[in-house]
């Protein structure tokens, strides 16, 4: 690596760390939701069932530790020791991805991991969905990701895709196209050039998508057969893991008993689609910006499997869709939307796809010609932290607004 | 009005629009004003546009009066002033405050004295410099002091953090202002030391009152818009410390428009934060 391209990632990764810890202090509240405390009460204990993996890890830490964390504050404790591993990740990733792609690119990718990295350290500190087991699920993908990009150990993708459906079932929704898009993409990329890498590819590909397709089919349908027998045991852990004792009554019923309480959620619909419309219209810029980048590259694409490929990567993020209709929790769905799109287009650059790599500086180029950029940028932070329901304060804010004078949806 | 211009302002207007459905709140606070009719929501309201109305009219003839050589810089001031000026009164603590009448008065002269012929620059900018310096003070005793309307958005561990980190800002004033006066000539000098005392007195009486938010807001807004100004009469001098300062910038951060944004972090969730609700009520979302 050129020593002007080293020294340049030095002082970005310093000036992202110091902007990162700014974030984290006006965001950090020191408390855990009873949702994600009381997550830690399931484990593999009363059988192997859904989200239970942070909880068995938990118990694990545990039983190897000389002090009792069956308590509110090592619940804190400990989420801020994995939220720290999160970022740490995190940066890893991002270091990673501005090692592997080329000198011209840098500034550009450097953009991009701002913009995708306050809205990370933002949305997973403020006290909404701090400790949110959405961290691990994107510790996961970050992980698989630098393997692709970097293409060493490729295989690990098959155990991380796994580990990422175990901390949650929604994975598959969520945050594993990054992996299944990438893996794919490699496959066709390799084909022409290296059938057997392209094979290995692909099957890593199948791979990963039969064993996690597997395990949401096990965690969804048949692992709660013996919720009863526990569920007063679990029940005691959770009001200790809880603050004041208050746990998360829903959660417990759903994942032990396998209660659906799906219709009490029927309410925040009408939230959820009033605040997405507000959320498009706001980000009609980026929206229109993003829509033009992918048409271009789809266009410069040569070929019916380069085509594919690039369609691909431009509608990976349709395996949140389910999320958007079924379920209330539009703010995590869009957390992850930014992450897919963010993480593609960096690890692509990465990649040295020369398709993106072109678009990116054509696009890139004319945005930097322009001094209002930085209005873009601010925009950014008045948009975070994504929240759940709500998708942030600043659409909820004005959402509302929306509703009183004009919809009276709600 | 140039192309290039016609898209910042748009830009500016859409960042305004955001800060707007950020921060608004439909809420007046009660504050100690000369006239009754001040304290109506209306009116207030009406009052909080104007002022939003007169600093984006600033930043068209700022804009305007900018030398090509200084345009990216004078946007990137107006765009740096918006950080601050955009959203602090449309919080329900400040909007309708004593502070927003003044800005008014401020603001208008600012544009007037734009608009006048070029001749007498060096006097105008000290007329300016006292005017800001004055108002501000006036504000600080008035408001502050005789009308105890000290807000405490901000406390006192969150402004020492945020005082900690703005350390680089410090910084790179005192490389700014001992470039600006290492080159100066007598006379400018003199000026350039008004304007750096200038913007000292206003923040520390807000300190001493217990409002940080407005410590932030005046210790910015005074030096930006004083300095815009400056570069919009035709101050050269002062432009070139200008970039050079920004070409320091620009060697330190791989980003320079984290230089302007970074601000904003706290402002949103500190200084404005709606979001500075009690622990206790955040758990009790289920």
């Amino acid at each position: 690596m050129l020593q002007d391209k080293k020294q340049e990632i030095r002082k970005f990764m310093m000036m992202l760390a110091v902007v990162n810890l700014a974030v984290f202090a006006v965001c950090y509240r020191g408390i855990v939701r009873s949702y994600n405390t009381t997550m830690l009460a399931l484990s593999y204990r009363y059988g192997f069932t859904s989200r239970s993996l942070i909880g068995t890890i938990y118990h694990l830490v545990d039983a190897v530790l000389p002090i009792d964390m069956i308590n509110y504050d090592a619940a804190v404790g400990f989420a801020l020791a994995v939220t720290g591993l999160f970022f740490v990740v995190m940066m890893i990733f991002f270091y990673q991805c501005l090692k592997s792609c080329s000198e011209e690119d840098l500034k550009n990718s450097e953009y991009l991991i701002l913009i995708l990295s306050v809205s990370l350290v933002s949305t997973f500190s403020f006290p909404y969905n701090f400790f949110r087991v959405d961290i691990c699920m994107i510790m996961m993908s970050l992980l698989a990701v630098i393997c692709i990009i970097k293409d060493k150990a490729v295989w690990l993708c098959v155990p991380l895709s796994v580990l990422g459906v175990m901390f949650h079932q929604g994975y598959v929704f969520m945050y594993f196209n990054l992996i299944l898009v990438l893996l794919l993409y490699r496959a066709l990329s390799l084909w022409n050039r290296d059938k057997k890498r392209a094979v290995y590819y692909g099957g890593v590909f199948l791979a990963s998508f039969l064993l996690a397709s597997a395990l949401f089919l096990w965690f969804e349908f048949f692992s709660r057969s013996d919720g009863a027998l526990y569920f007063d045991s679990i029940q005691k852990e959770a009001e200790k893991l809880s603050y004041q004792g208050i746990y998360h009554s829903t959660l417990l019923y759903h994942e032990v008993l396998g209660i659906d309480l799906a219709s009490t959620e029927a309410e925040y619909f009408a939230v959820n689609h009033n605040q997405i419309i507000v959320f498009t219209v706001v980000c009609l810029p980026m929206i229109f910006v993003a829509v033009r980048f992918f048409v271009n590259i789809y266009r410069r694409a040569e070929g019916f499997w380069e085509k594919a490929k690039y369609l691909m990567v431009a509608v990976g993020a349709v395996t949140i869709l389910p999320n958007f209709i079924l379920k209330i929790d539009y703010g995590r769905w869009i957390m992850a939307v930014v992450v897919y799109y963010m993480g593609i287009v960096l690890a692509l650059l990465a990649m040295g796809d020369p398709i993106v790599k072109g678009e990116v500086q054509r696009q890139a180029g004319s945005l930097q010609k322009k001094p209002g950029l930085v209005f873009y940028l601010m925009a950014v932070i008045l948009l975070i932290p994504y929240l759940d329901v709500n998708i942030s304060p600043f659409v909820r804010h004005l959402a509302s607004m929306v509703n009183r004078n004009i919809l009276h949806w709600y | 009005m140039k192309k290039e211009n016609a898209v910042f302002l748009a830009e500016m207007l859409y960042f305004g629009l955001l800060t707007f459905s950020r921060f608004f709140d439909h809420k007046l606070q009660e504050h100690d004003l000369p006239f009754g009719f001040m304290k109506e929501y209306a009116f207030a309201f009406g009052a909080t546009l104007v002022y939003l109305i007169l600093f984006f009219a600033l930043g068209v003839v700022l804009l305007q009066k900018a030398e090509e050589t200084n345009r990216w810089n004078m946007c990137h001031m107006i765009a740096f002033s918006s950080v601050f000026l955009a959203p602090f009164y449309l919080h329900k603590s400040y909007c309708g405050t004593l502070d927003v009448y003044l800005w008014i008065l401020v603001m208008a002269v600012f544009v007037l004295v734009l608009l006048l012929p070029k001749e007498g620059r060096e006097k105008k900018e000290y007329a300016l410099i006292i005017l800001l310096v004055v108002v501000e003070i006036f504000t600080a005793v008035a408001a502050g002091v005789r009308g105890k309307d000290a807000q405490t958005l901000l406390g006192g561990t969150q402004f020492v953090v945020m005082i900690l980190f703005f350390l680089p800002y410090f910084y790179t004033a005192w490389k700014f202002f001992s470039g600006l006066l290492q080159g100066a000539g007598k006379e400018q000098k003199r000026k350039y030391l008004l304007y750096l005392a200038g913007g000292i007195p206003a923040p520390v009486i807000w300190c001493l009152l217990g409002d940080y938010s407005r410590v932030i807001l005046y210790g910015f807004a005074y030096y930006i818009l004083l300095g815009m100004m400056f570069m919009a009469l035709g101050d050269g001098y002062f432009a070139e410390q200008i970039q050079r300062t920004k070409d320091k910038v620009k060697e330190y951060l791989p980003i320079p428009e984290v230089f302007i944004l970074y601000p904003l972090i706290f402002i949103t969730f500190w200084m404005m934060g709606n979001e500075n609700i009690p622990v206790e009520k955040i758990l009790e979302l289920q």
